[in-house]
C-alpha cells in the first residue's frame, strides 16, 4: 500500500476530524483508523503523521496527555479549545476543496 | 488471535532493538516504543506463529527507509521549538517586568558611565588592555561551564538540546568584548560606541541567563512529571 499524496495534503484535517470524533487518540490508532475507514485504500506513514501531529500541538490545536498502558508510555492527542473552533474551519475548507476537485473531474467538457 | 499484548520482557527486547538503531535517550525510546509495539502486536495477531525478532524486523521495515528517524526528528523539533518559544516569552516578560527593569536599567547605566569615567580619568589602559580581554574570556568560559553543569541535571540529550536555546548570544558577546575593550589605541569618538556595545551585551547575557534558568526549571519540572512513565532504571 503506497502513501497517497492526496492524504498528505489533507492530513491535518484528517487528524482533526478523527480526534474530534474519538475524543482522544494515540498515533498508531490514527493510522489504523485511516486504513479501516478507507477500506485499506489509504495509509498514513509515521514519517508524515508525527511531524503533522507535533505541528498541530505547536499551533495549539491539539493537546497531549501521557499514560502508562501495558508497560509502555502512550501519548494521547485531544482537541484543545482552539482546536475545537479552528478544526471545524479546516475540515470545512478541505471538504470544499475536494468537492471542487470532484466537480472539475466529473464535469463533461462543454467549452470551445 | 483477537488480542495480543507484549509482556514486560518482550517490551525490553523492543527497547533494545530501538537502542541498537542509535536512539539511546530513554525519553526518545519511550516516544517510539508504543507505536512500534502496536505494530509488532498487530503482526503477531495476524500470524501467531511469527517470532518476535521477525515481527520487530517487519514492523521496523514498515516505518519506511528512514526507520524511526522521522518520528524522533519530529519529537525533537517540537521539543526545541516549544522551549525556544518559552525562552523568548521569558525574555519578553523580563523586558516588561518592573522588578527586573529596576535592576537592569541602573546596572546598564552604571556600567556605561563606569567605562566612560575610566577613560576620562586616564584609566583607559585598564579597559583597553589585553588583560581585561583575557579575564573576560575566562569569565565567559566559566559561565559556559556552569551552564553545561546545570544542564547535566536534565539527563536526557533531547532536553539538553532543547533548553540550550540562547547560546547564540555568546558569539556576539565575544565580538562585543573585543570591540568594546580592545580600543586602547582607538579614537575618542569610538569610546561611547564601544562602551554601549559592551553594556548592551552584558545586559543581554544577564537576560539570557535569567531566561535560561527559567526554562531549565520548566524542563526539570516536566521531566519530574514524566518520571513515572519511564523505565525504573531512570527514576
Amino acid at each position: 500500500m503506497k502513501p497517497n499524496p492526496v492524504i498528505k495534503g489533507s492530513l491535518n484535517a484528517i487528524i482533526l476530524k478523527l480526534v474530534e470524533e474519538h475524543g482522544r487518540m494515540y498515533g498508531y490508532e490514527m493510522t489504523r483508523a485511516v486504513r479501516e475507514l478507507s477500506g485499506n485504500r489509504m495509509n498514513i506513514t509515521e514519517a508524515a503523521l508525527y511531524p503533522a501531529l507535533h505541528k498541530l500541538v505547536e499551533e495549539g490545536l491539539l493537546e497531549t496527555t501521557t499514560e502508562s498502558v501495558n508497560g509502555r508510555t502512550r501519548k494521547y492527542y485531544a482537541l484543545s479549545q482552539k482546536g475545537k473552533k479552528e478544526g471545524n474551519k479546516r475540515i470545512a475548507a478541505i471538504k470544499e476543496a475536494l468537492d471542487s476537485v470532484h466537480l472539475i473531474l466529473n464535469k463533461k467538457p462543454s467549452y470551445g | 488471535m483477537d488480542k495480543y499484548t507484549l509482556n514486560e520482557k518482550q517490551l525490553d527486547q523492543l527497547r533494545m532493538f530501538i537502542r541498537k538503531r542509535g536512539f539511546n535517550d530513554d525519553i526518545v525510546v519511550e516516544e517510539i516504543l508504543d507505536h512500534f509495539a502496536c505494530k509488532v502486536e498487530e503482526l503477531i495477531i495476524a500470524n501467531p506463529h511469527m517470532m518476535l525478532d521477525e515481527a520487530m524486523g517487519k514492523a521496523h521495515h514498515s516505518f519506511g527507509v528512514s526507520g524511526f528517524r522521522p518520528v524522533v526528528k519530529a519529537f525533537e523539533k517540537q521539543l526545541e521549538s516549544r522551549y525556544r518559544r518559552l525562552f523568548w516569552r521569558s525574555v519578553r516578560q523580563i523586558l516588561v517586568s518592573p522588578k527586573y527593569l529596576l535592576v537592569l536599567i541602573p546596572l546598564g547605566y552604571l556600567l556605561l558611565k563606569g567605562i566612560v569615567w575610566t577613560d576620562a580619568n586616564g584609566y583607559r589602559h585598564i579597559f583597553g588592555s589585553n588583560d581585561l580581554l583575557i579575564i573576560s574570556w575566562i569569565a565567559l568560559f566559566i559561565y559556559e561551564v556552569i551552564l553545561v553543569k546545570k544542564m547535566a541535571d536534565l539527563k536526557f540529550d533531547c532536553y539538553k538540546k532543547a533548553v540550550s536555546v540562547g547560546e547564540f548570544i555568546i558569539g556576539p558577546v565575544m565580538i562585543g568584548f573585543i570591540t568594546g575593550t580592545s580600543g586602547s589605541g582607538s579614537p575618542d569618538r569610538n569610546l561611547w560606541l564601544g562602551a554601549a556595545i559592551f553594556t548592551i551585551l552584558i545586559i543581554a547575557v544577564l537576560i539570557r541567563q535569567l531566561s535560561f534558568n527559567h526554562i531549565l526549571q520548566l524542563a526539570k519540572a516536566e521531566l519530574n512529571e514524566r518520571k513515572h512513565t519511564l523505565p525504573v532504571a531512570n527514576h
